[in-house]
């Protein structure tokens, strides 16, 4: 294993694979939000079709001994269908672009989810007793004569086969005039925020006529446009701050206390751009793709085309560490835009403590980094390659065309297999991200 | 005249594996010329196709475009802006101070017949960009143009060269379809009787109202966002074996502007455009 021998090295196994093995792959099934609930029990799936499938963890196995519950169905549902926006003649994809839990309040838990139009509450909760003993209807729901009841009852709760539901509680519809590409729970847990390409809402969870807009960068002459937001996030503590990355590879915090329209950051974050490494490509490699809070609230993560830089909310010159996820792509970055993956993004998350952070990248291969200085790993997703509980072996990438064991060349990486979304779990060390239309879920093994 | 032209370099430039040949003599970086040009190609291609683009992506790619632009304006092309009154100014790039005309009236006179510009500063690494071969299709014919340095006009095409009008560098102008066979750029419009005003004696044009500046930057970003594209660049067809005639709905030619001066003082001969003169040109520029 690449690192130093300082600190503990950590390796990971394959814990699970769902989805189809096989290589048809339908459109519709193709993975395109990943998301851990507050507590990791659940996790949730969107797809380009619309649909949610949420996965539930079994409680921890007594059989093996230091291995997590594994993950199995818990509930799948129709989130969002296509629509067609009749004035502009477009059709509005049903693809779910982001996930978000509430945190848990009671029994039910809720999650957001979102297309480029429409956010919608789901509630989903458990059903296991039913009652019965109606006095006015038969078991089988038909009501019967009221004149042939002689005697009342109290109907009881009988166990049943465990059902769970989801409902769409609210429908928050109507405000975005362009994609939206980001939701965010506010830690107040009333309200969250929305981002499309030009303009940030503000909601209230009970209250789905009314939003308001906190950022709004469109130009009045659209001609002028050259930049738009690409991301955005709540302060995971303080509930007036929020963060949003753009094109242009700045990242603006705001405080809602500060105006009731936060054009005006309160802080920039902003790396002078290298002269000796300018390219065509430099502005769009330099778009932040995904930017995230550390669970302190004391950093932020952005992730841009091909490194990820760690900042410290109290210094907007510079990032306080920077890694390169696959600098070994930068001569490569003419084909990257001919085949518009130089557009991919991707999306990075912490570990739960803050010491690791992770991302994925091409071919399937995923990227872990220590922040206590060890180097970056290469892990590759491949249930072909993989066996559980045996530790993943991590790749190197090398120039040209070799391939050989735990070596690959550059130009034999597959950039259709690309790994976009990833989510780590808040407490444990589960890390689930999404290949083309496979869930893999890999545990950090316990020595 | 031009014809033959195109097809002189059509045969030469066959052979080349690389149908895009940079043929910049005195060029030190022409890969990096030539990387540019994919850039500058595949970014128009991306804008123009017919499916739709997410907003990041066509702002992402115009901007990539504008710095290109910027990029080859900056290397001493001529640059001509329009003020909001209208009236034209005219500032040359890189830092060449000399007075040099704008296009002469005889060239605009040439019947379709492209010509090939000079930099007018000539330093030894930025040379032009003799007229890209073979342009398989409208993008090439469009972006051959782009990649002269100096400033390149539209002319639609038709039995007179310039006598139908052009449309105007105005920044707020939205791109229009021509549905009456005329190509018309936002960037690019001169009258027709400013195109003939121009003589090398003239100063820079104060009554030159021809007014042409590197068509990019130019453009209106709704030309791309919510513009119809269709009728936007995607209607340039190659210049046909008759490009001075008209030729149906949206043939175009391009005219490069030459500085008059700094040719005659170049090869001392009455300027001609000219492959063979051209080359001439350059062998005495490159020295070789």
């Amino acid at each position: 294993m690449e690192g130093d021998g300082g600190s503990e090295i950590k390796q990971w196994c394959l814990s699970q694979v769902k989805g189809a093995i096989d290589d048809d792959v339908t459109e519709a099934d193709i993975i395109s939000a990943v998301e851990f609930n507050h507590s990791g029990e659940l996790l949730a799936t969107g797809d380009r079709g619309g649909r949610i499938v949420i996965f539930q963890q079994e409680q921890e196995s007594k059989t093996l001994a230091h291995s997590r519950g594994e993950y199995n169905v818990y509930s799948t549902f129709q989130s969002h269908e296509p629509e067609f926006d009749y004035l502009k003649s477009l059709e509005i994809e049903e693809k779910i672009n982001k996930i978000r839990w509430l945190p848990q309040k009671n029994a039910a838990h809720f999650l957001l989810s979102t297309n480029d139009k429409t956010i919608k509450l789901w509630k989903i909760s458990e059903r296991d007793k039913r009652p019965e003993g109606y006095n006015l209807k038969e078991e089988d729901g038909r009501y019967k004569d009221p004149t042939s009841v002689t005697t009342l009852r109290v109907p009881v709760f009988q166990p049943m086969d465990l059902m769970v539901e989801a409902s769409p509680r609210r429908v928050y519809a109507n405000a975005h005039t362009y994609h939206i590409n980001s939701i965010s729970v506010n830690s107040d847990n009333e309200t969250y925020l929305s981002a499309d390409d030009l303009r940030i809402n503000l909601w209230h969870l009970d209250f789905t006529d009314r939003s308001f807009n906190i950022v709004d960068i469109k130009p009045t002459n659209m001609e002028e446009l050259t930049e738009v937001i690409t991301a955005s996030e709540f302060h995971p503590l303080q509930c007036n701050t929020f963060v949003y990355g753009s094109s242009k590879g700045s990242v603006r915090l705001c405080d809602m206390r500060a105006a009731a329209l936060c054009d005006q950051h309160s802080k920039l974050f902003e790396e002078p751009e290298d002269p000796s490494a300018r390219s065509f490509f430099s502005e769009i490699i330099s778009s932040v793709s995904d930017v995230k809070f550390s669970h302190s609230g004391r950093y932020m993560m952005t992730r841009d085309y091909l490194t990820i830089k760690i900042w410290d909310l109290n210094m907007e010159s510079q990032p306080v560490e920077t890694y390169q996820v696959h600098e070994y792509l930068r001569s490569k970055l003419c084909s990257l835009y001919e085949n518009d993956c130089i557009f991919d993004k991707f999306e990075c998350c912490w570990s739960h403590d803050d010491s690791e952070v992770m991302t994925g990248s091409y071919n399937n291969f995923f990227r872990m980094f220590g922040r206590d200085g060890q180097a970056g790993v290469t892990l590759e997703a491949s249930w072909e390659s993989s066996s559980p509980r045996c530790p993943l072996r991590p790749w190197r990438v090398c120039a040209g065309s070799r391939r050989k064991e735990d070596e690959i060349g550059v130009d034999c990486l597959d950039f259709s297999r690309k790994i976009l979304h990833t989510s780590w779990h808040p407490q444990d060390g589960i890390i689930a991200m999404a290949t083309v239309n496979n869930l893999y879920i890999f545990q950090e093994k316990l020595n | 005249m031009s014809c033959s032209l195109k097809r002189k370099l059509q045969s030469e430039d066959e052979d080349e594996k690389e149908p895009k040949v940079v043929a910049i003599l005195a060029d030190p970086h022409p890969a990096y010329s030539l990387q540019r040009e994919t850039v500058l190609q595949l970014s128009l291609q991306k804008l123009c196709s017919h499916v739709e683009t997410a907003l990041v992506r066509r702002v992402l790619i115009t901007n990539t475009l504008r710095s290109i632009q910027q990029e080859l304006s900056q290397q001493g092309a001529l640059i001509m802006t329009q003020t909001h009154s209208g009236a034209t100014e005219v500032s040359w790039g890189a830092g060449v101070g000399t007075e040099g005309s704008l296009t002469p009236a005889w060239v605009l006179e040439q019947d379709g017949e492209l010509l090939f510009s000079l930099h007018s500063s000539i330093p030894a690494h930025s040379a032009s960009s003799i007229n890209r071969s073979s342009p398989k299709d409208s993008f090439s014919t469009a972006l051959s143009e782009i990649e002269d340095l100096c400033p390149t006009l539209t002319v639609a095409a038709s039995s007179t060269p310039f006598s139908t009008s052009l449309s105007v560098a105005q920044p707020d102008l939205q791109c229009s379809s021509n549905k009456n066979g005329r190509l018309s750029f936002p960037a690019v419009e001169m009258s027709e009787k400013e195109a003939q005003i121009h003589t090398g004696s003239n100063g820079p044009c104060d009554s030159a109202h021809l007014s042409s500046s590197i068509f990019l930057p130019e453009l209106s970003l709704d030309d791309f966002l919510f513009s119809d594209i269709d009728n936007f660049l995607c209607d340039l067809n190659p210049c046909g074996p008759n490009p001075g005639l008209a030729q149906g709905s949206s043939s175009s030619k391009v005219v490069s502007m030459v500085t008059d001066d700094l040719l005659r003082s170049l090869t001392n001969q009455p300027f001609k455009t000219d492959l063979n003169e051209l080359d001439h040109i350059m062998e005495v520029l490159v020295g070789s």
